[in-house]
């Protein structure tokens, strides 16, 4: 590999490690497991339908 | 029902994302057709520029996929977390193109990239143009599983509501991937892609050229963007008119948002060339209009009419009276779950998330008074002086690349490239392509408002009830994220741009002999 080529691989990789750190960070600072809403069935029969598909739901 | 102003955020942020990370996918998209085609041509000449020119422009793609690869994730991060009612509302139907496409394309595209930049001296030349142009079809595929997945949420076809489970669900997978919306699509925003490549292999060679560098080199990449870039624009606008023929079938008030029609016409429906839309008046303030040109581009007749959003309302009016009915049917079916579901119910639950659009104004809409009815008709008339302008934005940039890639594909038969107006002019249309494509952007999904999914789910009820502060930090950390991203995206492509092509020996030729063969 020249020299150049070299050069570029380095810059690329320091390029994707940092997106792969900050990828990461920014997935457990706001997208993790304990940040997900558990959409339920009945959470979504309240949410987007209302109280009276829950209320009288099985 | 979440607040409002997080809904707005939560959109904010998927808008903000989408449009960043299409600012890497259109340059990946063309720049690996031309790869192709350049190493196609070095195969079947053996003239090591070509090989040289697929060098060169490949580590510039090569820059460019590093830092967009992934960009994408982060929206996936948003159907879980803002998103998570229409994740379960819709998953079932969304999640399938999204996995293929991480499966079938991404991985091939990825895979392949490696043995693009790392196989020239270990694979036969006949080998590494197979990976050349499996790398281009990993990237073209990679937008075909997307678009299958966005165009969904504008025509929603080939799945039904299951009322037991409050979602929909896959009915016929053909339907979903023959959606005649994604394929209008996938060839619209492909050949977008080939032209933000052609503009940005011929914006590039430009500026060699006004430097006096690599001139036989800069030539030649022109010559190529500049035919590829003619079929490339020519394409995008007709494929576009597929694409707005398909939404004048399915998405009405899309179509008449655009073209600020408030009243239906007699056809053929005139164009409206310049107008300022005055949307709390139902009105258009100094309008020029050509007769005839929108009925005959938007239903290739002259005797269809062209909806105007007026009557549009009035049928969603309707539509949520029907969706009411359903909605009604739903609460006995959940009340009730050894009712059989049936055939008779499915008119009603077809236009059931036109009911839900009531659930803005009233938590039970089946006591919905008419006045609430009829605003939320009205809210299903997007942000019209937006989509009208946007629309005029992108296809005015379309009829522009036709008209700039015609002269340059005039000049390169009459081997005039070097004309410094023109150059010029190829240089400062370098940022025209991500313009159109974020406008396309901008024209496709504010136009589907105010559904998530067109006539199912609005996207206020589609948005998680989470913290407006956690947006707020969220947002903040993507734009400081993306904005890095595109920094050091620039920076390493004007890096090797300013370098230049690894062997430039390639002596400079007189103005005029582009055309003769070369090559070291």
């Amino acid at each position: 590999m020249t020299h150049r080529g070299r050069t570029l691989a380095c810059e690329i990789a320091a390029a994707l490690a940092f997106k792969v750190i900050a990828l990461i960070l920014l997935y457990f600072a706001f997208f993790g497991p304990s940040h997900r809403v558990d959409a339920t069935t009945d959470r979504v029969a309240s949410n987007v339908f209302g109280q009276s598909l829950v209320e009288r739901g099985d | 029902m979440p607040e409002l102003d997080v809904v707005q955020l939560s959109r904010l942020q998927f808008a903000l994302t989408a449009l960043y990370h299409f600012l890497f996918v259109p340059l990946t998209i063309g720049l690996s057709i031309l790869l192709a085609i350049m190493e196609s041509v070095y195969v079947m000449t053996r003239r090591t520029i070509w090989r040289e020119m697929t060098k060169f422009w490949g580590v510039l793609f090569g820059i460019n996929f590093a830092m967009g690869v992934a960009t994408g994730i982060t929206m996936e991060f948003q159907f879980g977390t803002n998103w998570a009612y229409y994740a379960h509302y819709v998953g079932d139907v969304f999640g399938a193109p999204l996995a293929l496409e991480g499966l079938m394309a991404f991985f091939l595209e990825a895979t392949l990239v490696g043995l693009f930049f790392f196989g020239w001296n270990r694979l036969s030349r006949i080998g590494h143009l197979t990976v050349t142009w499996l790398v281009a079809l990993g990237s073209n595929f990679s937008a075909l599983w997307i678009l299958i997945a966005n165009a969904w949420m504008q025509n929603p076809v080939g799945a039904r509501f299951n009322p037991a489970t409050l979602r929909m669900e896959i009915t016929s997978f053909g339907d979903v991937l023959f959606n005649p919306v994604a394929q209008s699509k996938f060839v619209h925003t492909v050949s977008a892609g080939y032209v933000t490549g052609s503009m940005f292999v011929l914006s590039i060679s430009a500026w060699y050229l006004l430097r006096g560098r690599h001139v036989a080199f800069a030539k030649r990449s022109m010559t190529v963007a500049a035919s590829f870039g003619l079929a490339s624009a020519l394409s995008v606008v007709v494929l576009g008119d597929e694409s707005g023929y398909t939404a004048t079938l399915n998405q009405k008030m899309k179509i008449a948002a655009m073209e600020a029609m408030w009243e239906t016409e007699d056809p053929p429906a005139s164009l409206l060339l310049f107008s300022i839309p005055d949307q709390a008046a139902q009105t258009n303030r100094y309008q020029v209009s050509i007769p005839w040109l929108l009925g005959l581009i938007a239903t290739r007749s002259i005797d269809q009419p062209v909806h105007g959003i007026k009557q549009l309302v009035a049928s969603g009016e309707a539509r949520i009276r029907n969706g009411l009915i359903g909605y009604k049917l739903l609460v006995d079916l959940r009340a009730h779950p050894t009712i059989p579901s049936s055939a008779a119910m499915e008119p009603y639950l077809h236009d059931l998330g036109y009911a839900l659009l009531l659930k803005r104004y009233t938590p039970d809409i089946l006591t919905a008074t008419d006045a609430q009815i009829h605003q939320a008709a009205l809210d299903t008339v997007p942000d019209v002086l937006a989509l009208f302008w946007s629309f005029r934005l992108m296809v005015g940039c379309g009829f522009y690349f036709i008209a700039l890639f015609a002269l340059s594909f005039y000049l390169a038969s009459r081997r005039r490239l070097e004309r410094k107006w023109f150059l010029w002019l190829a240089l400062l249309s370098l940022p025209m392509p991500w313009l159109a494509a974020e406008v396309g952007w901008i024209v496709a999904e504010y136009g589907r408002q105010p559904w998530v999914v067109e006539g199912v789910l609005p996207t206020f009820l589609a948005a998680s009830n989470v913290p407006a502060g956690n947006v707020i930090f969220s947002i903040a950390g993507f734009v400081l994220f993306y904005s890095t991203l595109a920094i050091v995206d620039v920076f390493l492509l004007v890096k090797y741009i300013r370098i230049g092509p690894m062997h430039s020996s390639t002596p400079s030729v007189p103005a005029g002999s582009i055309l003769a063969p070369g090559g070291e």
